[in-house]
């Protein structure tokens, strides 16, 4: 589903990604984790087109596309989803504007008519439900004044909308009182299908409890070290990076 | 035209008055006296006279061949807006629109001054308005410049407040060539409460000026102003806006925000809030921004699937809706043909 080979990208001239490569295949949940500044959350803006982030080597295939070819809209449109570590304030935009024009495109470039307000309300209101956000917060400005957990709650609201095929989470379990915790990974679970992959950037075991995955990676300046199962993610909890880094 | 309903609707054609509600000459709606301006001035009527000696802008009137009388006996209120229509008709004509508003004691209007270019080419418009707020009076100015001809425009307003009234202001400018705004508001006595705001959309090599002056003579009074701008590839914008406390103003309270969106780099703007404060017992805010559409905020939209085209239409819309608010609902299709003007070409 997603291959990526020796990528390298730099910000502002400073290399962050020192050659990355990793394949997700149809109904995998890989997991990232790694220190802070070690290019996580690069790695998936990377994927989603960031502008101001210039691949200097690699490649990725996407669904037998050529990703970094494609512009962000178009890497959205092809199924791929990056929930943000930090969600955008958007002042003067309804949440329900956006989801609904957000949607719309994605039918548009499919080919498949576009929702009407009412279709659209139809649509959303069960997933509204499934990630126990108040209805109100449709109303309002796009994460403006949102507390930390609700933004990370109208990622996951815009995750189900959208129905991503390939689906990054950069820390969206962070900050998380344990209820929406507990949102989270039933979000994430129930979107958990063998023509699915999900990548999660986290720091913690408490999701990977409620949501086994399949492969753990360890990212350490700009570069994955080492991989493993759910079981290199508790050795983490419990030893550090320290001694990972000693070895290599 | 924008259609209002129920309101009291005066034609201008050149600055000459044309027609009122389908009739002509003068016109009372529920004790609201709407006259044109030369006939008041020429038969010297009492409302009138009375404010003569008062107008600050005496030596235009020579020139007014139409303009607008509105008088608003003492505690009058009118249930119906007003709207002044002032159209351009020919080639490279120059008017001078003259409007005058005499708000007594404790009444209340709405007014509405709407400049549409028509089908002229090169016309000149400088309009002038006076408006006195009784004791108590509450008086709703709006000015809307919509032109789609290279018209040169300017207007100056001026307002005085009596004690404990209220008076507030909407400009909207979109098109034109050159369109400009003085507004002046004087709060001569105690109590008195302003509210400026304004809205310039400004095309492709179009320029908008927004010069404003607020006086407190007096203490106790407020005055807040919020003005936002939009500005395309080569279009100009200019801002001023000064806040004048005379020492005797105390507890005074005076904001003024303005704020403006650069659609790409070729656009210029200027803006200066300035202050001049003679007393230590008031409370002052003021900020000016200028800014660019956000990036993340871009990329954030972009990463959802939606075309970046649409991705700026939505965050400019989101920026002007805060103005939003204060635009006569009629007005809003006009405003939405103009935000996609600015894709077309102006960004
Ligand atoms: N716009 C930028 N300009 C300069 N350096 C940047 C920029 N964005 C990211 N970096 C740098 O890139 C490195 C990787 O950052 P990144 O956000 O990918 O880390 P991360 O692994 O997601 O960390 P965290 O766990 O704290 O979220 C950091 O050293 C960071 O300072
Ligand atoms: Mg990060």
């Amino acid at each position: 589903m997603l291959t990526i080979q020796n990528l390298q990208s730099s910000i502002q001239g400073i290399e962050i990604l020192k050659g990355i490569d990793l394949t997700v295949k149809p109904g995998e949940v890989h997991v990232i984790m790694g220190p802070n500044g070690s290019g996580k959350s690069t790695l998936a803006q990377t994927l989603a087109g960031r502008e101001d982030i210039l691949v200097t080597n690699g490649s990725v295939q996407f669904l037998g596309q050529n990703l970094l070819a494609l512009s962000p809209e178009a890497r959205a449109q092809a199924g791929l989803f990056l929930a943000f570590q930090y969600p955008v304030e958007i002042p003067g935009v309804s949440t329900l504007l956006f989801l609904k024009t957000a949607l719309n495109s994605l039918r548009k470039a499919r080919g498949e008519p576009e929702l009407d307000a009412l279709e659209f309300l139809n649509n959303i209101q069960e997933k509204v439900r499934q990630v126990k956000m108040d209805e109100r917060f449709l109303q309002r400005s796009l994460n403006e004044g949102f507390s930390g957990g609700e933004k990370k709650r109208s990622e996951i609201l815009q995750m189900l909308v959208l129905d991503p095929k390939f689906a990054i989470l950069d820390e969206t379990d962070s900050g998380l009182d344990i209820d929406a915790l507990k949102v989270v990974a039933e979000g994430v679970n129930s979107l958990r299908k063998p023509d699915r992959a999900i990548l999660v950037v986290t720091h913690y075991l408490r999701l990977l409890e409620v949501m086994v995955p399949d492969i753990v990676h360890i990212l350490w300046d700009g570069r994955i070290i080492k991989s493993g199962d759910k079981t290199l993610a508790r050795e983490l909890e419990q030893r550090g990076y320290e001694w990972l880094t000693e070895k290599a | 035209m924008p259609y209002y309903k129920d309101s009291t609707v005066v034609v201008f054609v050149n600055g000459a008055w044309k027609k009122l509600s389908k009739k002509n000459g003068s016109f009372t709606n529920h004790g609201v006296n709407i006259q044109c301006l030369r006939e008041w001035k020429d038969r010297a009527q009492k409302p009138f006279l009375r404010y003569f000696d008062r107008l600050a802008n005496k030596q235009d009137l020579a020139l007014v061949n139409g303009g607008c009388g509105i008088f608003l006996p003492a505690c009058h209120k009118a249930t119906a807006p007003i709207h002044l229509f002032f159209y351009s008709e020919g080639e490279s004509v120059t008017y001078y629109p003259r409007v005058l508003v005499i708000a007594e004691e404790k009444s209340q209007v709405t007014l509405v001054e709407h400049y549409v270019g028509g089908a002229s080419k090169g016309s000149v418009v400088h309009g002038v308005s006076e408006i006195y707020v009784g004791k108590g009076a509450r008086v709703a100015h709006t000015q809307l410049f919509y032109e789609e001809s290279r018209t040169v425009q300017s207007s100056s307003v001026w307002a005085k407040q009596d004690e404990d009234s209220q008076f507030t202001s909407f400009v909207l400018s979109m098109g034109g060539e050159r369109t400009k705004q003085e507004l002046t508001v004087n709060l001569s006595s105690p109590g008195a409460t302003c509210t400026l705001n304004g809205l310039y959309l400004v095309g492709a090599c179009e320029e908008a000026c927004h010069h404003t002056k607020i006086e407190h003579n007096a203490p106790f009074c407020e005055s807040k102003e919020v003005y936002r701008g939009v500005v395309g590839k080569h279009g100009k914008a200019n801002f001023n806006g000064k806040i004048v406390v005379e020492e005797g103003a105390i507890k005074s309270r005076a904001s003024l925000v303005n704020k403006n969106l650069m659609l790409c780099e070729e656009s210029e703007i200027n803006t200066k809030p300035e202050l001049e404060i003679y007393n230590d017992d008031v409370v002052c805010t003021h900020g000016a921004t200028v800014g660019q559409l956000d990036e993340q905020a871009l990329f954030y939209f972009r990463s959802r699937g939606i075309e970046p085209q649409q991705a700026k239409k939505l965050l400019v819309s989101a920026f002007v809706n805060e103005e939003m608010k204060h635009i006569p609902a009629p007005i809003l299709p006009l405003i939405e043909k103009k935000k996609e003007n600015f894709f077309e070409i102006g960004t």
